[in-house]
């Protein structure tokens, strides 16, 4: 592909996508009351997190050697993390077993653009774009504490939250091709979440073996825990190659999956 | 005559509705069981291995008042009853306003919110045999008796329907703003941490006590749990089925009154 034809690829992937963002923005305000109650609803969330944290760590200073600011530091790299996930990709992937049982995907891949990247971007929600603030509030409030610098170093809390973005980007899609074999591939999104609260707590609650496995078979670890040692200079220079090769292994394997569940696709009832 | 046959049909669509609900759960046996287990069973990992760190990262013997050994029962028991607490069919009702689908159970000799509530109820029952035959195998490795299990099932069962009630009242708001998906999950976020289910409630600090004990939600999985575990007894028990009670009438009120005005603004084009 010459440069010009690549340009050309780079503003009809842009076109598409700024469509779809003023799309979402027009749907999100037909129920304007609901949008506003679903804001509510995501700081609800926060709230819950943050008083789940605030309960523990009322009866106890330190567990496993993660402090109270260590912890909301966490918090807030993991909440700002998710958000984002949360506004361009959730919704989506909520209905991506739908779009393969009922074959609607029949639509999507007759375009001329990459289907994986229409049915990812099809449904956005700006509700939850109000947690990006609020978690990048926590790291403001709990950053001294729990030894991050602030200044320079929020390039690297940006540098974090996008890794997180494509570690859940990636996780999620590994769990929900496989509703190109199962009748009712909702179930797989229910045991995601399910796990998912592996996530919401720092990795050293865990013993040796979730450890190992939150950053390796299921990262979940990338969201906020290697995150949060990273930012407040205590992960190791192995932490960094792990993320990488993770991530590499990851981009395989959903490519992988992703051709193998298109093979099985029958459009109708898959 | 005609009041047995009525009486007859008042049962009848009833059992119908639950016994649709059943089969509906159990149309895919695997997800059923994979959901269960998923719901029941991670959540409750999660939670051993956070009792497990704090213990013996702190050297502690109580965390909270409470002992190791009482943390990790009330965690076992406390899934039994986080299963049969959950009831998210008040999600049906705000679809049925947004879609005017709500227009078809108008012209049937039923109720929307009891025929929504059965047909959910359905799936609910079965899963609580599910977690009464678990709980009653318990009793033969742990001190729980099955007197105490069946009174905390009840409780449950009780907060299934009081959570319902609540929803259902809530779902009103949907004649008014097309779609009030966000306010039941708010209310569902606000039952996770209230209930009981993430933390024993005795835990929190006293400071924020008021807030869980001004609510019915404590009644879905603490409640419960606590009779279970013997930390209530039967006059504890009758104490808090009475204020379930309580709170049963209040919300099946304030369905009356938000469903019998909201109705006016029905269109049956979407609210």
């Amino acid at each position: 592909m010459n440069q010009n034809s690549r340009m050309k690829s780079i503003h009809k992937y842009w076109d598409v996508f700024s469509t779809i963002i003023k799309n979402n923005f027009v749907k999100e305000f037909i129920y304007r009351s609901n949008t506003f109650a679903m804001t509510f609803a995501d700081i609800i969330w926060v709230l819950v997190e943050y008083a789940f944290f605030d309960v523990i760590y009322s009866n106890i200073n330190s567990i496993n050697g993660w402090t109270r600011p260590q912890t909301f530091f966490f918090l807030g790299v993991f909440i700002s993390s998710d958000s984002l996930f949360t506004v361009f990709f959730q919704r989506a992937f909520w209905n991506f077993p739908y779009m393969i049982n009922q074959g609607e995907l029949d639509v999507l891949l007759t375009k001329p653009i990459n289907p994986v990247f229409l049915a990812s971007f099809k449904d956005i929600n700006f509700t939850q774009i109000v947690n990006l603030f609020l978690g990048c509030w926590i790291i403001h409030y709990y950053g001294p504490e729990a030894g991050f610098n602030g200044g320079i170093a929020w390039l690297g809390v940006l540098f974090w939250i996008v890794i997180g973005l494509i570690t859940q980007f990636m996780l999620r899609f590994c769990f929900v091709i496989w509703s190109f074999w199962l009748e009712r591939g909702l179930t797989v999104s229910h045991l995601y979440y399910q796990f998912y609260a592996l996530a919401n707590k720092p990795e050293g609650l865990y013993p040796l073996a979730i450890r190992y496995i939150i950053k390796t078979a299921l990262p979940f670890a990338f969201l906020g825990s290697i995150p949060a040692l990273a930012l407040t200079g205590r992960a190791h220079l192995s932490d960094y190659f792990l993320v990488l090769g993770v991530l590499i292994a990851y981009g395989f394997l959903c490519v992988f999956l992703w051709k193998k569940g298109l093979r099985r696709y029958q459009s109708a009832s898959s | 005559m005609i009041s047995s046959l009525n009486l007859f049909w008042h049962l009848e669509w009833r059992i119908a509705a639950i016994r649709n609900g059943v089969r509906d759960a159990l149309a895919y046996r695997g997800d059923f069981l994979l959901d269960f287990f998923g719901q029941a069973i991670v959540p409750v990992g999660i939670q051993l291995i956070l009792w497990n760190s704090i213990f013996k990262s702190s050297g502690m013997s109580t965390f909270a008042g409470m002992t190791y050994a009482q943390l990790l029962a009330y965690t076992w028991t406390s899934v039994l009853f986080s299963q049969v607490r959950g009831g998210n069919y008040d999600f049906n009702l705000i679809e049925l306003i947004r879609t005017g689908g709500l227009s078809v159970y108008m012209l049937r000799p039923v109720g929307v919110i009891e025929f929504t509530f059965f047909r959910g109820f359905g799936e609910k029952l079965f899963t609580a045999t599910l977690c009464f035959a678990l709980g009653a195998i318990a009793t033969c490795f742990t001190s729980m008796t099955i007197t105490n299990l069946i009174m905390g099932m009840m409780l449950a069962i009780l907060g299934n329907l009081i959570h319902y009630l609540f929803g259902s009242a809530l779902a009103s708001i949907a004649f008014y703003w097309e779609n009030a998906f966000a306010v039941l999950m708010v209310k569902n976020m606000a039952v996770s941490l209230l209930s009981g289910e993430l933390i024993p409630l005795s835990i929190v600090p006293e400071k924020y006590a008021w807030v869980w004990q001004n609510t019915p939600f404590y009644l879905f999985v603490y409640g419960p749990t606590q009779v279970a575990l013997g930390k209530w007894d039967h006059h504890l028990w009758f104490h808090h089925m009475g204020i379930g009670f309580l709170w049963l009438f209040a919300f099946w009120g304030m369905i009356k009154i938000s469903w019998g005005i909201s109705m006016k603004h029905y269109q049956g084009m979407g609210g």
